[in-house]
Parts: C-alpha cells; sequence; structure tokens
C-alpha cells in the first residue's frame, strides 16, 4: 500500500473513532441525566398522587363521619380523582394484595410481577425503566395504607420520546462523523500526497540514472529533509559518474591495448606465415633466396619473442609483490654502468653517471630495469659519438634521477603519446633496433610501484630528458 | 605484363608480398609510405594495389581516396579485423579485403580474381596442347573439346592459373568450392582425380604427400 493511501485509512480510522466516541459518551452521560431527571420527576409526582389519594380519602372519611370506609367508597373516590388524569403518556394503576384493584390501559404491570412484590415490601417509593411493546415506560410504585388495607399504586409514564430522541442523535453523530473523517482525511491525503512530490521527483531522477543517464542533477526544492536527501543524491551521482568514467576510461584503454597488442602480433607473424608458405608450396627455391627467407622468419619470429617478453614483464610488473629495500644510487648506478658499458661502445656512445650520496627505498631489479629502458631509448635517439648522461640529485626535499641525451628529440605531440602501449616515434627505427612499443608503458608502470613521477622533457632535433622524481630512502 | 605496387610499411611484411606475387611472374614495385603511393601512383601505370591500412603519412584510407581518379583496383591488407573497418574499405572502392596473417596462395588467388575481374589477366589459358577459354567455359585438347563438369574446370584453371605451386587441398576448397569445409577433402581428390584422367595430366598434374598437388610447369 502506498504511503498517502495508508495515512489516508488511518487518519479516517482515527478520526472516525474519536468523532464518534466523543459524541457518544457526551450523548449517553446527557441522555442519563435526562433519564435521571424524567425518574426524579415521575417520582415525585407519583409521590404527589399519592399523598393526594391517601389525603382525599382520609377527607372523604371524615366528611361522611364515618368510622371507616368500605372499600367500594375508596374505589370510588380514587376513581373520581385518578380517572380524569388517565391518558396514554402517564397513568396510575393500583394493585391490592397482588391483584389488580384499579386499572388503565396497557397490561405493562401484570408482566412485572418482580417489581411489585419488591414495591410492597419496600417502605418508600421505587422507579424502573422498562420496555413493553416497542415503547419505553417509566414506573414508580409507593405502598400505601387506606382504611386498613395495603394497596400499592403505580405511576406509569411513557418516556419512548427521550429514547427515539437519542437514537435520532446517535444515528446523526454518525453521519457527521463519517464526514468529518472523510473531510480532513482528504485535506490530510493532498496535503501528503503535496509533500511527497520532491519524493517523486527523486524516483523519477533514480530511475534515470538507473538506465544509464549518469549526467543528470536534481533541482533542490521541498522541505530540508527532501533538500538534504537530494544534495546527497546529486554527491552520489556525481560520484557514479565520475567512477564510470574512470572505469570506461580503463576499458577503453585496455580494449586499445588489445588492438594494438594483436596489431603487433600479426605484423612479425604476417611475414612469417607468407615466407613459411613460399617456402613449402615452391617447386624451386635457389640457396639465396631459402637463406634470405629463413633469415626473415627467425628475425620475426624473435620479434614475436621479445613481444611476449615485454607484455609478461609489463604483467608481472603489475601484480607481482616487489621487494622493497634501502639502496644507494652510486651502487645502483654502477650496476648500471658496467652492465651496459659494453653496448654503449658498440653504439660509439659515451655513458656519463653521476651521483649525490643519496639512498632510496626502491625494488632494485625492478628499479634497474627502468633505468636500463631509459638508457636504451636514449640509446636508439642517439647517434653514433653522441653522449647520454644519468644523474641523480637531491632537489626539493625528493630525489631526482635524469636520463638525457642529445638524440633526435620528439614533438610536445610525441611527447604526450609515448608512454601509450606500442606508441612508437619512429617505427621503422624502433623496428630495426628490436622495439616493441612497450619500454616507456613498462617505465610508467615501474616508476607507478616506487610512487615515482615520471616526467618527459623534449624537443625535436636537440635531444629527450626522462626525469623520474621520487622520496628519499632511509639511511642504512 | 602486369604491375603491381606493394604499399606496405614493414618492409618483411613488403618483401615476402613481392617473393609471393613473383612466383606466378607479376612484376612488382614496392612502396612503404602513404603520400610516396600516392605520387607513384599518379605518375606511373599500375594494375594493381595491395594497399596497408595503417601507414605513416597517409594512411590507407585517404590513399585509396586520393588515387581514385586513376581506377586502379585496390586490395587493402590490414591487421584489423572489424568488420566497420572492412564496410569502410569496400565503400571506398577497394576490390577486397585481406586480413593478416595470411598464406601466400591466399593472396594470389585474390589478385587472380581481381585481376580477372578487370580483365587484366588473360581469358584464354593454355597449357600443352590444352587450350581454356575462361569466359566461354570450353576445353579443348589437342583440338578437340573436353568435357568437364563446371567444378572440374574452375580446378583446372585454378591450376592453371597456379603452375608450379603446390596447392593444399583446403586452399583448392576455398578457391573452387568458395568455402572452407573441413574433412571434405576427399571431394578435392575425386575432382582433382577426374581432370587428371580426362585432360591427360597423369605425368603433370602431381601428388604432393600430405601437403596437396601441383601443376609442373611445361
Amino acid at each position: 500500500m502506498k504511503l498517502w493511501q495508508k495515512i489516508f485509512l488511518i487518519s479516517l480510522l482515527g478520526i472516525y473513532v474519536a468523532v464518534e466516541g466523543t459524541a457518544v459518551t457526551v450523548t449517553w452521560s446527557n441522555f442519563k441525566s435526562i433519564i435521571e431527571q424524567e425518574e426524579e420527576q415521575a417520582v415525585s409526582s407519583h409521590n404527589d398522587m399519592a399523598a393526594g389519594i391517601v389525603n382525599r380519602v382520609l377527607y372523604e372519611r371524615l366528611r361522611q363521619n364515618k368510622v371507616i370506609l368500605s372499600q367500594e367508597a375508596v374505589y370510588s373516590v380514587v376513581n373520581e380523582m385518578i380517572s380524569s388524569r388517565q391518558n396514554s403518556g402517564s397513568f396510575t394503576e393500583i394493585y391490592s394484595e397482588g391483584e389488580p384493584w384499579y386499572t388503565y390501559g396497557p397490561e405493562l404491570l401484570k408482566e412485572k410481577e418482580a417489581f411489585r412484590i419488591k414495591t410492597a415490601r419496600s417502605e418508600g417509593t421505587l422507579a424502573m425503566i422498562t420496555e413493553y411493546q416497542n415503547a419505553v415506560y417509566c414506573i414508580a410504585g409507593t405502598r400505601i395504607t387506606m382504611e386498613g388495607v395495603d394497596y400499592e399504586i403505580y405511576t406509569v409514564s411513557d418516556v419512548t420520546s427521550i429514547y427515539t430522541a437519542r437514537k435520532k442523535q446517535i444515528r446523526n453523530i454518525g453521519i457527521i462523523s463519517i464526514l468529518f473523517s472523510v473531510g480532513i482525511s482528504v485535506i490530510l491525503m493532498a496535503y501528503v500526497y503535496r509533500l511527497l512530490a520532491p519524493l517523486r521527483d527523486i524516483n523519477r531522477f533514480l530511475n534515470e540514472m538507473a538506465d544509464g543517464n549518469y549526467g543528470l542533477r536534481l533541482e533542490k526544492k521541498g522541505n530540508i529533509e527532501f533538500q538534504t536527501l537530494e544534495e546527497n543524491v546529486n554527491i552520489m551521482a556525481e560520484s557514479i559518474e565520475n567512477h564510470v568514467e574512470r572505469v570506461q576510461g580503463i576499458a577503453d584503454e585496455r580494449k586499445q591495448f588489445i588492438n594494438n597488442l594483436a596489431h603487433e602480433m600479426k605484423t612479425p607473424l604476417t611475414s612469417i606465415m607468407g615466407f613459411a608458405d613460399i617456402l613449402r608450396i615452391k617447386r624451386e627455391v635457389s640457396e639465396k633466396q631459402r637463406r634470405e627467407y629463413a633469415d626473415i622468419i627467425v628475425k620475426e619470429a624473435g620479434r614475436l619473442k621479445s613481444l611476449s617478453g615485454k607484455i609478461l614483464e609489463l604483467a608481472t610488473t603489475e601484480s607481482v609483490r616487489l621487494d622493497y629495500e634501502n639502496v644507494a644510487v652510486k651502487d645502483l648506478f654502477t650496476e648500471v654502468y658496467t652492465a651496459l658499458l659494453p653496448v654503449f661502445k658498440k653504439r660509439g656512445i659515451s655513458l656519463r653517471v653521476s651521483s649525490e650520496e643519496v639512498r632510496v627505498y626502491v625494488d632494485r631489479e625492478l628499479f634497474k630495469s627502468l633505468l636500463y629502458n631509459l638508457l636504451d631509448n636514449a640509446l636508439k635517439a642517439s647517434d653514433s659519438g653522441g653522449e647520454i648522461r644519468l644523474q641523480c640529485a637531491r632537489r626539493d626535499g625528493a630525489v631526482l634521477f635524469s636520463v638525457s641525451d642529445d638524440g633526435v628529440g620528439m614533438t610536445k605531440e610525441q611527447v604526450k603519446r609515448v608512454t601509450e602501449p606500442f606508441y612508437m616515434v619512429d617505427k621503422s627505427r624502433s623496428r630495426k633496433a628490436g622495439g616493441a612499443g612497450l619500454g616507456l608503458a613498462l617505465c610508467v608502470e615501474i616508476a607507478k610501484r616506487h610512487h615515482a613521477r615520471l616526467n618527459i622533457s623534449s624537443r625535436p632535433g636537440r635531444g629527450t630528458t626522462v626525469y623520474i622524481r621520487m622520496k628519499e630512502g632511509v639511511k642504512a | 605484363m602486369i604491375r603491381i605496387l606493394i604499399v606496405e610499411d614493414d618492409e618483411n611484411i613488403a618483401r615476402m608480398i613481392e617473393a609471393a606475387i613473383s612466383i606466378v611472374g607479376y612484376d612488382c614495385e614496392i612502396s612503404m609510405d602513404g603520400n610516396e603511393a600516392v605520387v607513384k601512383i599518379m605518375e606511373n601505370h599500375y594494375d594493381l594495389i595491395l594497399l596497408d591500412v595503417m601507414l605513416p603519412g597517409l594512411d590507407g584510407f585517404e590513399v585509396i581516396q586520393k588515387i581514385q581518379c586513376r581506377e586502379v583496383p585496390v586490395i587493402f591488407l590490414t591487421a584489423m579485423q572489424n568488420v566497420s573497418d572492412k564496410v569502410r574499405g569496400l565503400r571506398l572502392g577497394a576490390e577486397d579485403y585481406i586480413v593478416k596473417p595470411f598464406e601466400a596462395v591466399e593472396l594470389l588467388a585474390r589478385i587472380e580474381v581481381v585481376l580477372r575481374r578487370y580483365h587484366k589477366s588473360s581469358r584464354s589459358l593454355k597449357y600443352e596442347d590444352i587450350r581454356v577459354d575462361i569466359e566461354k567455359h570450353t576445353v579443348t585438347k589437342g583440338g578437340k573439346s573436353v568435357a568437364l563438369t563446371p567444378k572440374e574446370f574452375d580446378v583446372l584453371v585454378f591450376f592453371l592459373q597456379n603452375q608450379d605451386i603446390a596447392l593444399t587441398r583446403e586452399r583448392l576448397l576455398a578457391a573452387v568450392w568458395g568455402y572452407e569445409f573441413e574433412g571434405e577433402s576427399r571431394t578435392v581428390d575425386i575432382h582433382v582425380q577426374q581432370v587428371r584422367r580426362k585432360m591427360g595430366l597423369q605425368k603433370k598434374l602431381i601428388t604432393i604427400p600430405k601437403l596437396g598437388y601441383r601443376l609442373e610447369r611445361q
């Protein structure tokens, strides 16, 4: 059930019970006092009449100057006195020794034997209210003694009209309370419905968002509670939008990576497959051709091998647990220098290494691999006779490594893209040197694992410098 | 003489294509850059262009748009496998689309189809005393006509077009039946035997164990 429906039903019921309850209680107590009053009145007028009868009988005896009046004489006195007052609204009956002595109209009292016995035994006046043939009567009764005989005298008055009035009143109250509760409930419901308008907006908004519209924002309106909710929903939408964008970015990057990888794998595969097929299907292959074809197949297979090696390296760098230690940069540089010197000599390029006394907290092998890759790039960019510098110094509370060459350099556009996997500034030059376009992507990954930042500054024809900025390690 | 321009920036792939094409005796030239290729096509006459999509300078799609006026048939070579690239290439007027890596014979077969479509390869083929008219679908041996079923005719033509090349059963299936159904190389064997018997090629159309068949050059 919806909230407004619940509110409607509960308020309807509540108001109905309250109005009806109050009204019924008030009418009831009101009715009771009316009844009591009626009873009292009936009793007092009954007493007056009873006293009147007794006096009249006494007066008659004195007038007739008798010692005692006969029952017949009493009857005629009583009859003379009462008969004129008998009507359907109120009438008097007299019983003597349990038998009706003077009766009128409905035989109501015949059935009320218990009341009559009680009256005969009691000293004062008794009253009761009873129903008889769809009418309600108030009976008042007293025992009197006239001329030595005991009588019970009763006054019966019809009080049906009071009851009818009450019934009518209760019915009216019922109708009024229903009207009231319906009216108030409708007003309340309309008000609640209007109050909940922002909630419906939020709902619609969330549905839109579920459909993928992350760019939408809620307008702030409604009560303060709703405004807080709307604000929070907006904050949530913002964060979802950011997350989705980031995830989308990662997915796009991955897709691009896979596309490039496929391309880079298919290129050597095409040569390998083509030449192998030619060797297979050609009837006569000269010795020179055979050697040439086989040579290309081997070289291209080597390319595939180095590509798969780099891919594996990239994958493990992302996931492998690193073995961090505090390393003196000088030691690190000595190792790198010794390892690379033969390559540099062969290419006719000099390598200059210099470092301050400083330590870094790194995975030794992985960090060396980072330096090798950068130096390898510098080597590829340089011509014979050039110089490459590997330096390390403290700068602004951090350690700054730099690898610089005076080689071909790059344009701004190329610098921006050079860390993308498989991007090669000069494809044919890079391929001849056996590159797969993954070196710098790997460097960025290694730097990331060391919380270091990689920056490249380069000018075409003037050379390139790559900087690595990282925190200084603790002294050993 | 048929002249083919290979536009491919990977040197080894270009050399491979050149080696494959030279088997069937076509003349070819290599260009490794989009801009250079456009200049060459504008200045020289070629019967067919083999165009790589990813090129330095202009890419393959740009090249084909620039050379539209020359009306040279183009076959795209690409490592990309997605359909949208293929559709784009064909819409720009390419004749065919070959995905790397590919077999040498497949390349040759596709080249043959395009050249034939442009009526650049001969419509009649000769082999010893066999004469085949591709247009009229007729075969004669020593002046007498030989009755071949359509598939046998296609098999014979494919052998004549690829003389001295070992043809695998799969390649024959793809070329003649137009699709590659596996496990049905028996069909190929039966047709080759029929052609061999009807054309009297028992000595020339030889079986190469584990590989396929080869029609030796006369």
